[in-house]
Parts: C-alpha cells; sequence; structure tokens
C-alpha cells in the first residue's frame, strides 16, 4: 500500500520536471543574487533558467492525475506554459530592466512556478496554496520602483488580496464541509438538493480567482498596481497570473457546471458584461499610460470571461488564441510603454509630437493600438472575432438571451474602446510637441518593437500557425 | 497581367507605399511622381477593365455574374465542432462594382494632382493615400464577405490620420468623430457577418462547411436550422432576425452614405479635410457605403428589402430634402457641398428602395456622376481657399471678372450638381424619380408621392447653388481683404488639370449615359430580378 503510493509519488515526479526545475532555478538565482549584485548577471540566471525549463516541457503527454489527485496534467497546461516562459523570457530586454536587484527575477520565476502549477491544480488545499505563491510574489514585486507610491501601491494590492484569500478559505471549508472532499474532480454536485450555503461557500472561492483575474468588482487594485510597478514584471502581471487564473476558474465552474446551473450562470455574464464596461468607461478618463491599458486589460479579462461560459472545444479553441494574441499585444504595449519611460515619457501629454523623435517607433505603436482595439489586419482582430463567432454560435444553439446580450455588449465596448486606444496614436502624431524632445530610441529598442509588432500582423495573415493549438486541445475536456 | 488585373490594382499601391516608406522625406518630388505614376497605372487598369468587361452576358444566378474572377485560399483554421473557418481571397467584379473602380481610379489620380502642391509630411501623406488607395480598390472587388470588411475597416485608419494630421483647425475633432461613427457602423456589419457566416454554408457527406463567400451568401445557400436561414422563424424584439439584420447593416452603410440622420460626421470630415481627401471622401468613400447596400444589405436580404422600400424609400426623401435645406442655410462653402451630398446621396438610397431598374439603374448612375460632380466641387472649392484661406460665401463677389476659366468650370459643375439636362447630375435623377414615381404600377413598394417629393430636392438645390453663384461669381468685384487681391490669379496649369478632365466626363456622361447604362444593364436586370424571386421565395416560407 505505502509502496504504492511512493512509487506513484515516484513516478509523478517525472512529470513535473518543468515545475521542479524552475523551482530549483529560483533558489539558484537567489543564491546568485548573492554573489554578484550585477543586474546582467542575474538577467542571464533568469534566461538560462527559462530555456532550461523550456526545454523540459514534456512534448506530449497523456492526460492524467499525479500524486493520487492532487495535481492534472493535461496538453490544454503544456501549451499555456510554453506560453508563459516565452512571454516572460523578454523583460530582460525592456530598456527600464537596468538596474534591478537580483531578487527580481526570482520573483517573476515564482510568478512563473505559481501559475504553471495552477495549470494543474485539483485540489481546493494544492489550489490555496498556489495562489498565494503567485499572489506573495506579486505583491512584492509591486514593490520594486522602491517609490511611495509603489509602496501604497502595493500595499493595496496586498490588502485586497489578504481579504480575498481569507474569504477564499472559508469558501473552500464551506465546500468542503457540504461536498465531503477536497478534490476537484471527486466532487459531486447535487443539483436539486443544493443548500444555499454550498453556493455561497462556491461564490467565495471563485472570489478569489476573481481576484487573480481581475474581474470586477475584484479589479480596484489594478490600475494602480500597474501604474506603479516595473514595467517589465507589469507584463508578467498582466499576462501569466491572469491567464492561469482564467484556467482555474475553468476547472472550478466545470466541477459546479456552470451551464446547468442556470443562476450562477447569469451571474458569470453578468460579471463578464460588467466587467467589459466598468473597464472600458474606466479607461476614458485615464491619463497615465499605464493606467489606461490596465483599465483597457481589465476590459479584454471581460473577453476572456466569454470564453469561459461556452462549454466543448469551441470554447477552449478561443480562449487559447485569445490568451496568445493577448500575451503578444501586452508584450509589444508594455514594451513600447517602457521605451516611452526610459525617454521621460509616463503619460499622454508627454507622448505629443512624439513622431518628432521617432516616427517609425510611433507607427508602431499605432499597430499596437490597432491590435488592442481589434481591427483588422492585427491578430487582435482575428482573436475578438473568433471568440465573437463561437458566442454567436452558442447564442444559435441555445436561444440564449444572455450570450446575445454580452455578444452586444462586448461588441459596442470596441467602439468605446477605440476612443482611448486611439487616444496615443492621437497624441503621437496628431499633437504638436509642448515638451522638450526626448532623445531618440537606439535601433535595437526599434528591432525589438518591430519584433512584437511583426508577430501581430503575421498572426493576422497566416493564423494556421496556431492550427497547432487547436490540433492538441482537441482530446482536452473542456 | 490581364488575368490578375484586379489584383494588380490592390496591391500595386501597397507596393508602391513600401517603396514610399523607404525613400528619404526629403526627396519630395519624387515621391509625389511614384504616387502618381502608381495612380495613373490603376487610372489604366481601371480603363482597361471598363472595356474587358463583357456587358452582354446575360447571368443566371450569382455564381455566374462576375467577370475578372480571382480565387486564392487565404487561412483555414480548424476550429472545433463547426469544422473549419476558411476565408478565401476571391475578387471579381459585376456590373455594379466595374463603374465603381473605374470612378475610384480616375478620382485617385486627380486627388494626386491636387495635393502636388503640399509641403509639409510629403512622405506621411503619400505613404497613407497609397494604402487607401488599395483599399478602396479592394472593398469595391472583394466577394468574400471576411476581405470586404478587412478592407472596409482598413480604409479608416489612413483616413483617420490624412484628416488629423493634414487637415485645418478643428481637425482633431473632426477626424475622432468620423473614426467612431464609422467604426459604429462597420461593429453592426461585423455583427451580421458573423450571423451570415454560421448561416451559410454546404453540408456535404456530413461535413459542414461553412463560408464568407458573397457569391453564395446572395445565391442563399443556408444551413438549415441556423439563426438567418429563411425557414428558420427566429424572432428578436418582435421581428424576424433577418429584419433585425437587414436593419442592422443598413444603419452600418447609411452611416458611411450618409443619410440622415447618421450624416452629422460629414459636414465636419469634409471642412477640416484637405483638399484632396475631401475630395476623396465625396467622391469614393461614400460610394463605398452605396456599394455595401447594393452588394450586401439588398442582395442577402431581399425578403426584409421588399417589405421594407417604404421605411427606406421615406428615409432617402428626408435626406434629399433635409440636406438641400441645411446646404441652403449654409455660409461656407464647403460645408455647403457637403449638405449637398448629402442631398444627393438620398437619391441613391430612394433609387435603390424603388427596386426597379430605372431605379436602380439611376441609383448607380447617380453614385458615378456624382462621384465625378462633388470631387470637383471640392477641388473648385479648393482653388479658392488656396489663394484667400477662406470658404465663407458672403467675403467674396463677382469673381466673374477677375477669373473667367474659373468661373466657367464653377457653373459647368453647379448646374451638373442641380440636374441641368445634357450633363451627367441629370441622368441618374431623372433615372431615380423615374423609378420611384414608378414603383408603384410596376411593383407596388410604395406610393408615387414619395417619389413626387423628392423631385423638392431638385428645386431646393437649384436653389442654393443659382444664390451661391450669384452672391460669389457676379456683381461687381469685391474682397473682404484688400490682400487677397494680388493672389486672384485665374487658374493654373495644374488646377485645369484637375478639372478639365472631370468636366469632360460630366457632359460625356450626360450626352451619351448609355456609354455606362449599357454595360451595366444586365447586371442590374439581374439584381432587380433576383431580389424579387428570391425575396418572394424566402417570404413565402
Amino acid at each position: 500500500m505505502l509502496i504504492n503510493q511512493l512509487n506513484d509519488i515516484i513516478e509523478g515526479i517525472g512529470f513535473l520536471s518543468f515545475e521542479i526545475s524552475l523551482a530549483a532555478g529560483a533558489l539558484i538565482s537567489l543564491v546568485v543574487g548573492l554573489i554578484s549584485k550585477r543586474t546582467v548577471v542575474s538577467q542571464f540566471v533568469f534566461v538560462l533558467v527559462l530555456l532550461v525549463s523550456l526545454f523540459l516541457i514534456p512534448q506530449h503527454i497523456e492526460d492524467q492525475f499525479l500524486f493520487g489527485d492532487v495535481l492534472w496534467i493535461d496538453n490544454l497546461g503544456r501549451i499555456f506554459k510554453l506560453l508563459f516562459i516565452v512571454t516572460a523570457v523578454w523583460i530582460v530586454f525592456f530598456p527600464n530592466a537596468k538596474n534591478h536587484p537580483p531578487e527580481f527575477y526570482f520573483l517573476v520565476i515564482a510568478i512563473l512556478l505559481g501559475s504553471s502549477l495552477m495549470l494543474s491544480a485539483n485540489q481546493l488545499l494544492s489550489i490555496y496554496l498556489v495562489v498565494e505563491l503567485t499572489s506573495f510574489a506579486a505583491y512584492i514585486i509591486t514593490n520594486f520602483n522602491f517609490r511611495k507610491q509603489s509602496f501604497e501601491a502595493g500595499m493595496k494590492y496586498l490588502i485586497f488580496g489578504g481579504v480575498s484569500s481569507a474569504l477564499a478559505l472559508y469558501g473552500a471549508s464551506l465546500i468542503y464541509g457540504f461536498t465531503g472532499t477536497l478534490t476537484l474532480s471527486e466532487m459531486n454536485f447535487d443539483m436539486v438538493s443544493q443548500p444555499a450555503l454550498l453556493n455561497v461557500g462556491i461564490l467565495l472561492f471563485a472570489g478569489s480567482l476573481f481576484f487573480k483575474v481581475s474581474l470586477v468588482p475584484f479589479h480596484i487594485w489594478v490600475p494602480t498596481a500597474y501604474q506603479e510597478a516595473p514595467t517589465d514584471s507589469v507584463l508578467v502581471l498582466s499576462v501569466i497570473p491572469k491567464v492561469a487564473g482564467f484556467v482555474l476558474l475553468h476547472r472550478v465552474l466545470t466541477v459546479v457546471n456552470v451551464q446547468e446551473l442556470y443562476w450562477m450562470y447569469a451571474i458569470m455574464v453578468t460579471l463578464g458584461v460588467v466587467t467589459v464596461v466598468m473597464g472600458t468607461l474606466g479607461a476614458l478618463r485615464q491619463t497615465n499610460l499605464k493606467r489606461l491599458i490596465a483599465y483597457g486589460a481589465i476590459a479584454h479579462s471581460g473577453f476572456f470571461m466569454a470564453a469561459l461560459l461556452v462549454p466543448f472545444e469551441q470554447g477552449v479553441t478561443a480562449f487559447t488564441w485569445y490568451a496568445v494574441v493577448y500575451a503578444i499585444m501586452n508584450l509589444a504595449t508594455f514594451y513600447l510603454i517602457s521605451v516611452f519611460e526610459t525617454q521621460g515619457i509616463d503619460d499622454l501629454d508627454g507622448l505629443s509630437g512624439y513622431y518628432k523623435t521617432d516616427a517609425y517607433l510611433g507607427g508602431l505603436a499605432v499597430i499596437v493600438m490597432i491590435s488592442l482595439i481589434g481591427l483588422p489586419p492585427t491578430a487582435g482582430f482575428t482573436a475578438k472575432f473568433y471568440l465573437f463567432t463561437v458566442m454567436w454560435d452558442w447564442y444559435q444553439r441555445l436561444s440564449d438571451p444572455l450570450m446575445l446580450t454580452y455578444l452586444v455588449v462586448a461588441m459596442l465596448s470596441i467602439v468605446f474602446s477605440l476612443f482611448f486606444y486611439l487616444k496615443i496614436p492621437f497624441q503621437i502624431f496628431l499633437k504638436e510637441n509642448i515638451q522638450s524632445n526626448p532623445e531618440k530610441p537606439t535601433v535595437i529598442v526599434k528591432l525589438f518593437a518591430t519584433i512584437f509588432v511583426v508577430a501581430l500582423l503575421w498572426i493576422f495573415f497566416t493564423p494556421e500557425i496556431l492550427n497547432n493549438i487547436a490540433e492538441n486541445i482537441k482530446t482536452i475536456q473542456w | 497581367m490581364m488575368d490578375n488585373l484586379l489584383s494588380w490594382m490592390i496591391f500595386l499601391p501597397l507596393v508602391a507605399a513600401v517603396i514610399v516608406g523607404f525613400l528619404p522625406g526629403s526627396q519630395k518630388t519624387l515621391i509625389r511622381v511614384v504616387a502618381l505614376g502608381t495612380t495613373i497605372i490603376q487610372m489604366i487598369l481601371g480603363i482597361v477593365l471598363y472595356f474587358g468587361f463583357d456587358g452582354s452576358q446575360k447571368p443566371t444566378s450569382w455564381a455566374d455574374a462576375f467577370q475578372f474572377v480571382e480565387r486564392l485560399p487565404w487561412m483555414s483554421l480548424q476550429l472545433g465542432s463547426f469544422g473549419k473557418l476558411e476565408v478565401n481571397y476571391i475578387v471579381g467584379i459585376d456590373g455594379i462594382s466595374m463603374p465603381l473602380i473605374l470612378l475610384s481610379g480616375i478620382l485617385l489620380v486627380i486627388g494626386v494632382i491636387s495635393s502636388w502642391k503640399l509641403q509639409e509630411k510629403v512622405k506621411g501623406y503619400f505613404l497613407l493615400y497609397l494604402v487607401l488607395s488599395a483599399s478602396l480598390i479592394g472593398c469595391f472587388a472583394a466577394l468574400d464577405f471576411f476581405l470586404f470588411y478587412v478592407f472596409f475597416e482598413f480604409m479608416l485608419l489612413p483616413m483617420f490620420f490624412l484628416i488629423g494630421i493634414w487637415g485645418g483647425p478643428r481637425r482633431s475633432y473632426a477626424s475622432i468623430k468620423f473614426f467612431l461613427y464609422t467604426l459604429l457602423g462597420s461593429i453592426l456589419i461585423l455583427i451580421v457577418m458573423i450571423g451570415l457566416y454560421l448561416s451559410v454554408g454546404t453540408l456535404e457527406g456530413g461535413i459542414q462547411t461553412n463560408t464568407f463567400s458573397l457569391i453564395q451568401m446572395m445565391d442563399g445557400n443556408y444551413l438549415s436550422n441556423t439563426l438567418l436561414d429563411p425557414q428558420g422563424d427566429f424572432m428578436l424584439w418582435g421581428m424576424p432576425l433577418r429584419y433585425v439584420a437587414f436593419i442592422l447593416v443598413l444603419i452600418g452603410f447609411m452611416i458611411k452614405l450618409p443619410a440622415v440622420p447618421f450624416h452629422t460626421w460629414l459636414p465636419d470630415a469634409h471642412v477640416e479635410a484637405p483638399t484632396a481627401i475631401s475630395v476623396l471622401l465625396a467622391g469614393i468613400l461614400l460610394k463605398v457605403g452605396g456599394y455595401g447596400l447594393f452588394r450586401i444589405c439588398y442582395s442577402i436580404f431581399p425578403d426584409a428589402a421588399i417589405d421594407m422600400a417604404q421605411p427606406v424609400a421615406i428615409l432617402g426623401v428626408i435626406a434629399i430634402i433635409y440636406g438641400g435645406l441645411v446646404a441652403m442655410a449654409q455660409n461656407d462653402v464647403k460645408k455647403l457641398i457637403a449638405y449637398s451630398s448629402v442631398s444627393h446621396m438620398g437619391f441613391v438610397l430612394l433609387g435603390l428602395a424603388a427596386l426597379t431598374s430605372e431605379g436602380v439603374a439611376g441609383s448607380l448612375f447617380q453614385m458615378v456622376s456624382h462621384g465625378f460632380i462633388s470631387g470637383a466641387l471640392f477641388l473648385i472649392v479648393g482653388v479658392i481657399y488656396d489663394r484667400t484661406h477662406d470658404r465663407q460665401i458672403e467675403n467674396i463677389s463677382g469673381l466673374a471678372n477677375k477669373m473667367p476659366a474659373y468661373t466657367f468650370f464653377v457653373v459647368v459643375f453647379f448646374f451638373a450638381s442641380l440636374g441641368l439636362p445634357g450633363l451627367s447630375g441629370f441622368v441618374g435623377e431623372v433615372l431615380v424619380l423615374m423609378g420611384a414615381i414608378g414603383a408603384e404600377s410596376v411593383n407596388h413598394l410604395f406610393p408615387r408621392w414619395i417619389g413626387m417629393l423628392a423631385v423638392l430636392g431638385i428645386i431646393i438645390s437649384a436653389g442654393y447653388y443659382l444664390w451661391t453663384l450669384q452672391r460669389m461669381f457676379f456683381g461687381k468685384y469685391w474682397t473682404r481683404e484688400a490682400s487677397w487681391d494680388q493672389f486672384m490669379k485665374d487658374l493654373s496649369i495644374r488646377e485645369w488639370l484637375m478639372l478639365a478632365p472631370l468636366a469632360v466626363l460630366v457632359v460625356v456622361f450626360g450626352v451619351f449615359p448609355s456609354l455606362l447604362l449599357d454595360p451595366i444593364d444586365n447586371s442590374i436586370r439581374f439584381f432587380v430580378e433576383s431580389i424579387f424571386s428570391q425575396g418572394q421565395n424566402y417570404l413565402n416560407f
């Protein structure tokens, strides 16, 4: 008996080589940080760790449980691990990354580790642990500009996070009390005789995930945290824990069987719609670049939510598509913002007349904004378009007015989002310079920005390169 | 080259735009020459297209209605249970798109000539201009809804910058308003596009293939049990879903056309845009809206088109009369012409709503003729603005004494626009009115008085044009600022080059309307017939 369990654990470890390499890498980078304080060294270690772990992502795996049923691994997780690493590795090239203390990269690896485990967690306690691992690293990294305001942002983030994880614990204990198990896949909710308190428990537990993925009303920390955290870490925060949180949220919703439970479904749709609306409206009056993008990211969360509510393969494919494109868009956006920051520009007014400094970079910014709005010819359009198609298809099957409302609100939000995203091209090209000329960006900076923008265009013109994703997902029970 | 003429017309400007992008910004003349050369080649290809188009073919279904068709697979995405998302690059022309492509080819060259003197940021201007010209042709040629939509949206961005950077004092307000209005319209179109995509396709051997092909949408290859299937009975807000879709597309394209009450972006955009961009905006971009009504709104939803003929016709008449009355109240010549555009595009809506061959042919003819006339009118305003930097009617009078050649062109185009027989504006308007008044006896779609009311529009337009002529051009020569006097020279060679060809075209099409009406005749007949046969079919389900 004991031998069997041991064997099980030993076998399971083989499938976790990716996570183990990240954990070991995090420790190594901490130790190297003690020896050498130079940023370049820790960047080098960071890239090395990421490349090694990238290499260790299993090529193809059977969907299965590990360690009894604490973890669940599947191909979807594999795809997102790949996405996380490929997104995170670029942060060493951000122009604002010159003077980070070595611990910065340790924390980024910790976020990566926590998020990767979020993709596999299958037990209430392990979910709690990995979410906290990600959150703690995120709280600290928000402070890494070492300013008074970033300290405030970090505290705000910490307090909100603390409250939401306390609620999650309470929710988890309620769920455990009513179902008698901690394992998600073993839970069996009796649809008819569901006690109200269990529903409260589910909502509370899901609430902690809403906090991670910045759904309204758990989005309040986002603008301040994005504004004050170092830009390269904002890229990590805005993509990696968010996507992982959505995957986890989906697992919870599937267990609850959200499509059958109409009131729960209605709540989720409402939250999604409100998130799109609040994100879009909130962005309208922003003047700080990162705050503006932060509100945009909240609206994007609302779009993600729609994909979660559509069951079957379409939902997961649309979700994955959106996640990949969202990662590239955020990469491009925050890279450009990081460039602007090193030139001393952090709000919209500072960008006015930027075309005189560098029209080429301004042109790239236009394409990125167009992609964030979701207009052709960029990948942002393809992702949104595909999501809308899936939503319409779901509406067509069920004639469900809620989904139609969601679809219409999501589409109309594009018009409003035009209004704020367009402010950036507007300032760059249409306004005259009112501030002193910032220094010109270097060729290397332009090269990186070009790579990201070309990726956005390339995916629009040959979306087949993402077909692989669909191929892999086919087997997944979404 | 003959086999893929349309692709050449679409992609040549894009290649030229890349070339312009690599030229140094100081090489202004070289950049202008590249732009001029490209647009001239585009125009020549357009003329080849006109002569190569075989108007004698009588199509029996939309599948064989198109010529110069090119078909290439573009993207094929494997997606979940509804199979593949396939988008094809299909371009082709029929009698409806051919005249509009020809029109675009000619106006694009004239636009380059008229912006020859531009000194600021020449490189960016022509780069955007070339991108715009590519997407315009692409829009008229696309036979795949996805492709059409991409070109349709892609037009907005260059236009936004062209108005926003090179425009007048309130340019930023105007450009954002333009962008927001049009984007709202295109979002409405996007909703319907997704719905149509999931409703149209083929079912072969249990494998369902959805398609974006406009041809299949027009031919009505609906899958059963889909939301937009005419046999289905899906209702939304107490209306069949197909009618809702029709209304959404109608609003989408009416914003672009523009028709009252969605026209308010147009005067702002026109007043602030530089002359050449005004020419393109009035001459071609508005026609994209009209073309969309033909190709998508009416051809795909014939049942709704028949049922809603009366409200659409009334909207057309409102646009004609309201646009005319507002034009009369304007003091700024450019605004006057902008509102007269609204009025004249109302004829397009009215003729289309009538669904008789006269009305539809007139509607198309009106689009082409208005393209030439309004383009010329904006050039005329540009001439006076270049000299005085002012456009107020009351600030100038008696120009006829000082600038006789200029006054001659003004008279020709004003008369063409108000519908003097022998000039092209007359043909379009008379055909539309014949169609609209005849609709009661031909197909009983709407009563006669609607068409008769529209005649008022011609009288109103005569009113404001003649009044403007009298105030600005006749009487004693006078200008508000004495300093303007030295600039009041008659037309330069460049200005002759832009105005004379348009004047010739206006006269030629006015005297020989058959030049245009003959080749498109069969297409128009088929358009009307198929709307009725298909529409009755759908309505009877």
